[in-house]
């Protein structure tokens, strides 16, 4: 299959039906318009139909937020959950991304604006440390005094942390993505959730089978597939450290947790309100639904 | 629990309850008029004597299409909760 | 002698609230690890000590320009050493402050509080605030009169002989999803407008963010109160939460 690039640029206004743009980025949203955008969410569309509709829509903020279907009240378990333990030199592992972040001032050069999508192919050298996000939803969180968020350092498509690419490799994802997701201080993301689209877009460029796959907006996955997202802490928690799902806290981690969540469903998000930057490796990726993760079951590693 | 489940089962079970009379905001359930919330509440209690079921008046935001007379929400829903 | 310890010495020297206050004021002291010092989870803590029912929409008071901006560094809510340390770490004043109308005053006159330091603390999306322990030194600088020749306890923090000096948040408006308030060791979640919030400020090391999408406001409070017992009695038993009505 050709790689075809896709005009990021293009923003398709024929799917502007809504008839007040100005009030429909108002928070809170209007529940009936949401309603509206979730009906759109639902129409039966293949991977590719579905990621060139999200990267194309003028609305992105609004879409994720219909997407979600959490209820009030679920129990916390079924937002996040251990899943497994990595027992490693982790305070190795944390020295080289120490090292990193002073050599590349990845603390000091702290903003999170508009960047190219990169990621979708090898890089020689990772020069910026700003997470693409979708214009629409970067207009709205910059809009909502989100400029500092946090910033994501590049693992799998370069050799800089090899001891972390080898443990990408014990989850035995499909078109696995790791980046270390490395928030410095007074660093705040908003409240969202996920459709994981920039390492679904690899899959759904090389892969044609995934690509013509029936895409499930329910549980945001390819049929057949489980679209999954860990996270892994490579330091221990220190007071300040916020990671909220909803009403519910993580906190207190320590290295080698690994977490499971409801990325589809439970908004998430994160802040540092204390005084040392908070490295988690986030890895992405697909399994099939007889995986161990699928299954529901823990695994314990030794690296 | 997941809204357009939950919703779906509702509709089909409480005479009276359609689609447009409840939406999703934030999590809770808003209602266009409170004797259909107290409709839900009452058959969520019936299948589910100890749920802990909250009503309250909701605030309606000027940019909204209309407004709400109820909201509703959970709280300690059992893990694995379905109706 | 280390900075820390140097600072202590001074602290240990503190004898009227007019040498705390210059002790806080002292730029060469080690602000932060001086006041951390005092967090301890096991004397810390929040808990929801009343509810006001009835409070009015604050929505016009917090879209005005505030006094203090989150994002500013201000000599009037921090000390120089704190702002040292802010500043090192990317920190702001962590949420706009804003004077009160007097409608807002009558919630801290409801609750029973005499002579109290009254602010909105509104803290807007994107915005965090750094991780500490207070001193209320916003209160000693409000006090009118002679207060700094009054003797200082340097165990309460507070002038010695007085009442228990309480402070509390009232929530001004309800919680909205990615709203993080942590009084170690728990998160305030889920709150309604006219929950009470009164915690251990001694001993509770806390800190905020929004990373919701809906301002934050809250009503800081900060004095003595004539009959506390109800504070005292929620803490013990949550069922027991005074209700009051703005409108009695």
């Amino acid at each position: 299959m050709l790689k075809y690039k896709r005009n990021l640029d293009t923003v398709d206004y024929s799917q502007n039906r809504y008839t007040d743009s100005k009030k429909l980025h108002t928070h809170p949203y209007d529940p009936k318009l949401l309603e509206v955008v979730r009906d759109d969410l639902l129409k039966p569309r293949t991977c590719k139909e579905f990621l060139e509709w999200v990267d194309t829509h003028p609305h992105y903020d609004v879409v994720s937020e219909a997407s979600s279907q959490y209820i009030r009240g679920t129990h916390k378990d079924e937002c996040f959950w251990q899943c497994a333990e990595i027992h490693t030199d982790w305070s190795s592992i944390n020295n080289d991304i120490t090292d990193y972040c002073i050599k590349n001032e990845v603390d000091s050069k702290f903003n999170t604006d508009y960047s190219e999508e990169w990621r979708i192919y090898d890089m020689k050298e990772q020069k910026s440390y700003v997470p693409f996000r979708h214009n629409s939803e970067l207009d709205n969180q910059r809009k909502h005094g989100f400029e500092k968020q946090y910033q994501l350092i590049e693992v799998t498509l370069t050799d800089v942390f090899p001891k972390l690419k080898e443990l990408e490799k014990l989850f035995d994802f499909a078109w696995a993505k790791t980046d270390i997701n490395y928030q410095p201080t007074s660093g705040a993301f908003p409240r969202h959730v996920d459709f994981l689209s920039t390492g679904f877009k690899r899959a759904v460029e090389f892969d044609t089978s995934i690509a013509n796959a029936q895409y499930n907006p329910l549980t945001k996955c390819p049929e057949g597939w489980v679209l999954k997202r860990i996270l892994i802490p490579t330091d221990h928690w220190y007071p300040g450290q916020m990671f909220t799902f909803e009403e519910h806290s993580w906190s207190n981690w320590l290295p080698g947790q690994v977490i499971d969540f409801s990325w589809q469903h439970s908004r998430h998000a994160t802040a540092n309100s204390g005084y040392n930057a908070r490295p988690i490796l986030k890895i992405t990726g697909l399994i099939k639904e007889n995986h161990w993760l699928a299954k529901g079951e823990y695994r314990k590693f030794e690296l | 629990m997941r809204y357009i489940k939950l919703k779906q089962k509702l509709i089909n079970e409480i005479e009276n309850l359609n689609k447009s009379d409840f939406y999703l905001l934030e999590g809770k359930l808003l209602f266009v008029k409170l004797e259909k919330a107290n409709l839900v509440k009452e058959y969520l209690l019936q299948k589910m004597p100890s749920l802990q079921i909250f009503i309250d008046k909701p605030r309606n935001w000027q940019h909204w299409s209309q407004k709400y007379e109820t909201e509703m929400f959970f709280n300690n829903l059992p893990k694995g909760i379905e109706i | 002698m280390s900075k820390l310890q140097n600072t202590m010495n001074k602290w240990n020297s503190v004898d009227t609230v007019g040498d705390f206050l210059d002790f806080v004021e002292n730029p060469n002291i080690d602000y932060k690890n001086w006041s951390n010092s005092f967090a301890d989870s096991s004397r810390g803590g929040f808990w929801v000590g009343a509810k006001v029912k009835n409070i009015p929409d604050v929505s016009s008071f917090i879209d005005k320009n505030p006094q203090i901006k989150s994002t500013e560094l201000s000599p009037t809510t921090m000390t120089p050493s704190e702002r040292d340390h802010h500043e090192k770490f990317n920190y702001g004043n962590g949420y706009d402050r804003h004077i009160p109308p007097k409608e807002l005053v009558k919630v801290a006159d409801i609750l029973g509080f005499k002579s109290p330091s009254v602010y909105i603390n509104n803290q807007p999306p994107g915005t965090v605030m750094g991780r500490h322990v207070d001193t209320i030194t916003c209160f000693l600088y409000d006090q009118p009169g002679d207060f700094k020749s009054q003797k200082f306890d340097r165990d309460r923090r507070q002038p010695q002989g007085s009442k228990d000096i309480w402070r509390c948040f009232v929530a001004l408006d309800d919680w909205h999803s990615g709203q993080i308030v942590n009084f170690e060791p728990s998160f305030w979640t889920q709150w309604k407008k006219g929950d009470v919030l009164f915690f251990n400020w001694q001993y509770t090391a806390h800190s905020t963010a929004n990373a919701g999408m809906h301002n934050r406001p809250f009503l800081k409070i900060t004095g003595e109160i004539d009959n506390d017992q109800f504070i005292l009695d929620a803490k013990q038993e949550q069922s027991k939460i005074k209700v009051f009505d703005y409108n009695d």
